[in-house]
């Protein structure tokens, strides 16, 4: 019934494992991949994963992960600098980026408020937003773009509540309905809010 | 709808089964622990992802396997055919990647990303003596019962179920951290923004949950009122009320059952950070049910409350057609030999539009001794299967 593998292979299926979205015959597959490859393969993964590591850290100012001090969204001058996008994770900040309609800056939280695994608003970088909207009077909009979970629809009340009275217009990122897609196949969730949210055209 | 096979692997005591079913009533008769019930449980499993006897999946598994396989092949009303499947796999502990138990439900093949996905696809009704349970056990009990109609019918309600027990658990995590921590909460406000963010998502949940239980209630009161003089021959009469935490909520709509919850929560909030869960909202909600004016769990005779339980199971089942479109297939648990002659006759009048799954250890209790008429009277089709050591073989009389 159980697979035996010598011990090494097995560490590093554990460790593939580990990774998002790598299911048990995936992390199988991965490993004997990479071992069936020549030295120079192995190596060059684990430098590049390592030199990442070593390179990359969090911007001073939004938290995004970059290789420079600050990162190029928070030095570039082309940006408008009046509005904050605030997300979950720095590869939100990618996906919004692909869409090339949002011209202003970010800040990325790193998780969202979950009691359950112990994280509060003391544990992600919201102190570093708060202190960055002291610091600046450019600012005038926040657009909260934490993910539509329960976790990030609760951080999103938590800045929201916090920059009340602050003269600081927040904004929440609508939800709706996936394009390309059938009505028939959207969740009822989605398809509820999407009609509660419906648009004059 | 209409199942046409069915196989199972290491599901209870069979090790491998392959079985064809066929329109009306199929008998399955044998004696006791010969595996009648279990394919009932298989069954009923595909409507929910949820036995009906146990919560546990890992007992489903045949002893000594590590996972089971049941497929179901049902026809619907509008004769499209179609397929659920689950595959559970148990833990193993010396596997890291199995350390958690994994379950993949399928639907025409297609991996269905949650369980929420599969409600609505497949309908059964289950009668079973566990059914008394409703009447007898607590509050949770008759939730359950409410819950799962619902999810039957409206797949969107199974995930307001889903969202609220997850909304539960963070704002419960949360009361045990602001009692045994308090510094957390400097001040007042400070308090009151860390709860806020959860209940604004609690009371929206909430009402949406509570107005639908509303709703059903009142339809199935009707249903479930007229079976009941059916079944006992008397005039009886059954009512049906939601006991909830938002006082008068039939008269309310959504939004004022969501202030009004809101604002319930705020004002108990200290309570519930010195007890560390949450006291009110449709988990302590109930279902109380009267029949002539009085309570049905503590007063009513025993047999009084089987004929309550029989009435609520074929509101239900009438519930179902009337709002999915389909007929639900039936499965009868054992149910015969614990009826008297008046109630069996209600019950089997009932089959005749379904396909149903009918389990006895002696065949005189579904084919004779039921007013005079045999099952043959009720219904055209009836095949007859006897199970012995988890196989089962097709019996012609």
């Amino acid at each position: 019934m159980s697979r035996h593998f010598p011990p090494a292979i097995s560490r590093l299926i554990s460790a593939l494992g580990k990774l998002p979205g790598i299911g048990r015959k995936g992390s199988q597959r991965l490993a004997y991949y990479i071992l069936g490859q020549d030295d120079e393969f192995a190596r060059e993964l684990s430098a590049a994963i390592s030199n990442a590591r070593d390179q990359i850290h969090l911007c001073p100012i939004c938290c995004d992960l970059t290789e420079t001090d600050p990162c190029e969204i928070c030095s570039s001058t082309q940006r408008d600098r009046t509005r904050i996008c605030v997300v979950e994770s720095p590869r939100d900040i990618a996906s919004l980026e692909r869409i090339q309609e949002y011209n202003g800056l970010y800040h990325v939280l790193h998780g969202a408020i979950s009691p359950m695994q112990d994280i509060g608003p003391e544990q992600i970088k919201l102190k570093e937003l708060l202190i960055r909207l002291q610091e600046s009077d450019q600012i005038t909009e926040v657009i909260l773009a934490t993910n539509p979970t329960v976790e990030g629809e609760a951080t999103a009340l938590y800045i929201a509540r916090l920059l009340k009275g602050t003269g600081i217009k927040t904004t929440r990122l609508a939800h709706g309905i996936p394009m390309g897609s059938d009505l028939e196949y959207a969740d009822e969730v989605t398809l509820m809010r999407a009609f509660i949210g419906r648009q004059d055209i | 709808m209409r199942i046409t096979a069915i196989e199972l692997k290491n599901f209870r005591n069979y090790e491998h089964l392959e079985q064809d079913f066929f329109p009306g009533a199929q008998i399955l008769y044998g004696n006791n622990a010969q595996g009648k019930t279990n394919i009932l449980e298989a069954i009923f499993l595909c409507t929910c992802a949820r036995s009906h006897r146990t919560g546990r999946d890992s007992e489903l598994v045949r002893q000594g396997c590590d996972d089971y396989d049941v497929r179901l092949e049902f026809l619907t009303d509008k004769d499209r055919s179609e397929e659920i499947r689950i595959h559970y796999l148990a833990p193993v502990s010396n596997d890291p990647l199995r350390l958690k138990p994994i379950r993949h439900i399928y639907y025409n093949g297609v991996r269905l990303e949650r369980i929420s996905d599969m409600m609505g696809i497949f309908n059964a009704v289950i009668f079973a003596p566990e059914d008394l349970q409703i009447i007898k056990d607590g509050p949770a009990a008759r939730r359950r019962f409410l819950d799962l109609l619902l999810s039957q019918i409206y797949p969107a309600y199974f995930r307001d179920l889903i969202q609220y027990q997850h909304l539960l658990t963070q704002r419960n995590n949360l009361l045990k951290k602001l009692r045994d921590l308090p510094y957390i909460a400097d001040s007042d406000s400070d308090y009151n923004l860390h709860l806020e963010i959860w209940d604004e998502q609690l009371s929206n949940c909430s009402a949406r949950i509570i107005s639908r239980r509303q709703e059903v209630i009142n339809e199935i009161a009707l249903l479930a009122n007229e079976s009941i003089s059916q079944i006992t021959g008397l005039k009886e009469e059954l009512s049906m009320r939601y006991r909830s935490s938002v006082p008068s909520a039939k008269d309310l709509n959504r939004e004022e059952m969501r202030e009004i919850l809101l604002g319930k929560l705020r004002e108990q909030a200290a309570d519930d950070i010195l007890r560390g869960s949450t006291g009110l909202g449709p988990h302590r909600d109930d279902l109380i049910l009267s029949l002539n004016g009085i309570e049905v769990r503590p007063y009513a005779s025993q047999g009084q409350q089987r004929s309550v339980v029989l009435a609520l199971k074929l509101a239900e089942l009438l519930l179902l057609r009337q709002k999915t479109g389909e007929s639900p297939v039936l499965l009868l648990d054992d149910v015969m030999s614990e009826l008297d002659g008046d109630r069996r006759y209600r019950l089997l009048q009932t089959i005749e539009d379904h396909q149903s799954f009918l389990t006895c250890t002696d065949l005189s209790q579904v084919l004779i001794g039921c007013n005079d008429r045999n099952l043959a009277d009720f219904i055209e089709e009836y095949t007859l299967f006897n199970v012995h050591q988890a196989k089962l073989t097709q019996v012609i009389l």
